[in-house]
């Protein structure tokens, strides 16, 4: 029987609140550091959350080059998720000669796009009329623009493909991508997602359903798992990686970063389509792990979605404590209290996380965390970065409509 | 304004809008075919910049009446002193 074609990561790329590199990111998940402050992409006078974790375009690689015009044009999530796609690419030095080799595909998670162009548009068109309306205007929101900017940006004429599937977008395109090299369909990919709605109707949707949190101390919001969580703090961000075929990545003497082992979505949030079902939830962490051939008891750390909102933090304990059975239950950490919910760049910035804490043989803390919810007693939540040795590590992800993806990301020299 | 100065200005707001240099352009040059990369996106933006720039509107027709720079600077001459202003 032929083995199985495994996957690995050779590359990786981060646009962040906590900064542009995967090193500054990292630090600033160890340290405890907050990627949280006041909101500046507009005034948030009139909302009771006035917070975010917005990403310093000034760290971003300048856009020279080939259709800098255009992306200059483009909403802001293109511009992370191209910072994060050259970051990754140079990181492993796939495209020794500037080209990419054949064999590859470019998969992109995004949920909401171009949020702010299409406000800014409607406000545009109310205010000066509707010749006003810049002809870039919809090449700039759609969201597949993360994905076809790459490509263009780095000449990749391999197939595209975007992943729009709400908060797991980002999970989805790298369990795609993966389930794609796996199969031998490509040998390599860029993959990944990216986020940035740092927009007035963002805010107001999203306290519309209560689901901001009213803290006004940049350095105390969100709180998953806290007794006193409140609400989610809107983020932004990107990370893509480059995922390649194991065999081919080690003859090429690629630095290897991690592999992708298991991957698994599936539908199903109960009544609310908002919400998170513990059972959904845990069937999709059961066969994510069924996936990568691997027992519970062999996940060292899960990185939780965990965004501070009260019944969802609960929801996934449950489904956690589902997975893996109360006396088997790995440590379990949150990086949003750091940086924010990523939307679709959740995940794949928690595969950042992941990689790095197995690459140090450190768990980064949950930041914010006073007072776990008496709920989660049972539960082991790092406060403060934590010496370990994690093999393993689960990747959580879901989204509104009930989408729900799980990744299992381990050592680089298992998969 | 002198027909040179205004050609002048005309020149140095497209150099600003493309982000290039764009010494080289003469009346006679071809608007599609002599300033590198300006595809129809960003000819339509072109206008809207350059209405801004004048501080006027220019018609539905515009793109039909500028083939050359010396079409796009005699149009903004004419909406000019027909006094036409922003929409």
């Amino acid at each position: 029987m032929a083995s199985r074609r495994n996957v690995v990561v050779t590359g990786m790329g981060v646009a962040s609140p906590l900064g542009c590199t995967a090193g500054g990111f990292w630090d600033g998940l160890l340290t405890g550091r907050a990627g949280i402050g006041p909101v500046t992409r507009f005034d948030p006078a009139r909302f009771a959350c006035r917070l975010a974790g917005e990403v310093d375009d000034g760290r971003l690689d300048p856009v020279d080059g080939p259709f800098s015009f255009e992306i200059k044009r483009m909403s802001t999530f293109v511009r992370h998720a191209l910072h994060a796609a050259g970051r990754a690419i140079g990181d492993s030095r796939l495209f020794p000669d500037g080209r990419p080799p054949p064999g590859g595909a470019v998969f992109m998670g995004v949920a909401m796009g171009g949020l702010p162009s299409i406000e800014a548009g409607v406000l545009r068109q109310e205010r000066h009329g509707v010749r006003k309306t810049t002809p870039f205007l919809i090449p700039s929101l759609i969201p597949n623009m993360a994905a076809s900017m790459i490509a263009l940006r780095h000449a990749i004429t391999a197939p595209q493909r975007t992943v729009a599937g709400a908060c797991a977008s980002g999970s989805q395109a790298i369990g795609e991508a993966a389930e794609a090299i796996r199969s031998g369909a490509c040998d390599w990919a860029l993959a990944g997602g990216a986020e940035a709605v740092t927009t007035p109707i963002t805010w107001s949707g999203f306290e519309a359903m209560h689901a901001l949190s009213p803290g006004e101390d940049a350095g105390r919001a969100p709180r998953p798992f806290d007794r006193a969580r409140d609400g989610m703090i809107c983020g932004e961000g990107a990370a893509v990686f480059v995922l390649e075929e194991r065999s081919r990545a080690e003859a090429r003497g690629a630095a290897i970063l991690g592999a992708v082992g298991g991957y698994a979505t599936n539908s199903g949030c109960g009544e609310d389509i908002t919400g998170i079902a513990v059972a959904d939830t845990a069937a999709c962490m059961a066969a994510a792990l069924d996936d990568a051939g691997l027992a519970p008891s062999e996940i060292g750390c899960v990185f939780a979605q965990a965004s501070g909102m009260v019944r969802g933090d609960a929801a996934e304990l449950a489904a956690v404590r589902a997975t893996f059975g109360p006396a088997r239950l790995p440590a379990v950490t949150s990086i949003k209290g750091h940086t924010g919910y990523l939307f679709a760049a959740n995940g794949p910035v928690n595969v950042a996380a992941a990689l790095l804490a197995m690459r140090d043989r450190l768990v980064p803390p949950t930041r914010n965390l006073d007072a776990p919810d008496p709920e989660f007693g049972e539960f082991d939540i790092p406060t403060a970065a934590r010496r370990a040795e994690p093999r393993h590590c689960l990747v959580n992800a879901f989204g509104f409509g009930g989408i729900n993806a799980t990744l299992v990301v381990s050592r680089p020299d298992l998969s | 304004m002198q027909d040179k100065e205004l050609f002048d200005k005309v020149v140095t707001h497209i150099g600003e809008f493309i982000e290039a240099d764009t010494s080289h352009l003469t009346p006679d040059s071809r608007l599609a075919t002599s300033i590198q990369g300006l595809n129809s996106l960003k000819m339509f933006e072109l206008i809207l910049y350059l209405e801004d720039c004048f501080g006027m509107s220019f018609g539905e027709d515009v793109m039909d009446k500028i083939d050359t720079m010396d079409d796009l600077v005699g149009y903004i001459r004419e909406r000019m002193t027909a006094g036409v202003q922003p929409a």
